[in-house]
This record gives C-alpha cells, structure tokens and sequence, in this order.
C-alpha cells in the first residue's frame, strides 16, 4: 500500500471523529512540542476522557484500531510519571500532504 | 490577491484554534486583516452586526449558540454575507446542513495554511464577480 493510500485512509477515518481530528490540529499547531491530555483538554475545549479516548482509544466509545497512536500519526514521550503527546513525522506529512489537495 | 484587506470575523470556541487561524491570516501579511474574534454563535450574530466583516471564518460546535444557528441568524440580517465554516466534523451531512443554513464554503480540518488562503481566495473572487 502506498503512503497516499494509506493516507486517504487516515482521513477517511478521521472525517469520522471530531475529537481525533482536534487533537491532530492541535498537536500539528504546536509542532515538535508535546503535549498532555489537561492541555490538550483545555486548548480544544473537549474533555480529557475523549482527549485521552481520541489519543489511545477506548473500548467502550473509540476504536482502538483507529487510535491516533495505533495508526502512528502521534507518539508517546514519557517524561518521568508523566505521558506526553506529540504529532508524528508521518502525522505532520499526513496534515502536509493536504497542501496538495 | 489585492490591495484591499479582507477583513475577518473569527468565530471559534477552541482557544488553540483561534490563535492559529489568527496566526495564519496575519502570515498573509497585507491580503487580511482580523477584526473581531467571538467565542459562541451568539457573539458571532452581535459582532457580525457592529462589524460587518467581508468574511466570516464560522466552527459549528460551540456552547449558547452553534455554528448553523449563527449562519442562520447572519445570512437572516445580511444575505451577502459571506461564511467560510472551518470544521472538525468531515462527514457530508455536516457539510449539507451547513451550506443550506448558508455557508459558502465549508474547510475541513485538519487543514494547513495554504488550504486556508486557498479557500477564503475563492470565496473572494467568487463574491467579485457576483
């Protein structure tokens, strides 16, 4: 599978989730920086549990095949007890390559 | 694209993005110039009206008032309006509902700046020549 393909995947998906789509947007708006679920909670206005949902899925209320991490557009940094959030190298091409578009 | 600022009303509840999109406008140096920001429909209707932007960049999911609502409200007191919805919902049925509210053009995040300036160029041009 090409990397436009799996792309056009991605989108499709996310077309499927308000929370995903945010955090994506938010995560490439602060680009390198990391993030946490409080404030990417506070910055979207959506609430930590969806954040966190969005980020690593939820049985119950996200797909976790479909998780943002599952499909390597953000990344997990651990920085002692605490998680941090970061967009990926392929999610920054993901949200670049809509230049095309 | 021309030598009259565009001036912008942004409608958006989430902080981040109403600091991008500022970010972004003011990046296009002289083609536009935000004039106001609101946080809910119902500050985008009163601003809209002590305003009157050439173009308004409207979220749909907002507390108080949402998005289709304001589109309803604005395009009520002025038909030429123009609406540019920037949005998180990507399915077609958001889109629909929206543009029969009376949006113009309808930017589905996650989008980057040139996505942005691609879209409000067209809306320009398109409201030139009618």
């Amino acid at each position: 599978m090409s990397a436009e393909v799996g792309f056009e995947e991605i989108l499709r998906a996310l077309r499927r989730s308000r929370v995903r789509t945010e955090i994506l947007m938010y995560l490439y708006k602060i680009y390198p920086r990391a993030s946490y679920p409080a404030e990417i909670s506070r910055n979207t206005g959506i609430d930590s549990t969806n954040i966190l949902g969005g980020l690593r899925g939820m049985s119950s209320r996200f797909d976790e095949s479909s998780s943002l991490l599952n499909q390597g557009i953000v990344e997990r940094v651990e920085r002692g007890d605490v998680t941090y959030y970061r967009l990926s190298e392929r999610g920054k091409a993901l949200v670049e390559s809509l230049q095309k578009g | 694209m021309n030598e009259m600022k565009k001036r912008i009303l942004i409608v958006e509840d989430a902080p981040y993005m109403r600091e991008m999109l500022v970010e972004m406008l003011e990046a296009q140096g002289s083609d536009y110039d935000v004039v106001g920001i609101a946080v809910n429909g119902k500050e985008a209707v009163e601003k809209y009206k002590a305003l009157k932007p050439d173009i308004v960049t409207m979220d749909l999911v907002m507390e108080v008032m949402d998005g289709i609502q304001a589109i309803e409200e604005i395009k009520k007191d002025d038909q030429k309006a123009v609406i540019l919805v920037i949005s998180a919902l990507g399915t077609p049925e958001y889109r629909d509902a929206a543009m029969r509210a009376g949006a113009d053009g309808y930017l589905w995040k996650p989008f980057t700046v040139k996505n942005l300036t691609d879209e409000l160029t067209k809306l320009v041009v398109e409201h030139q020549t009618k």
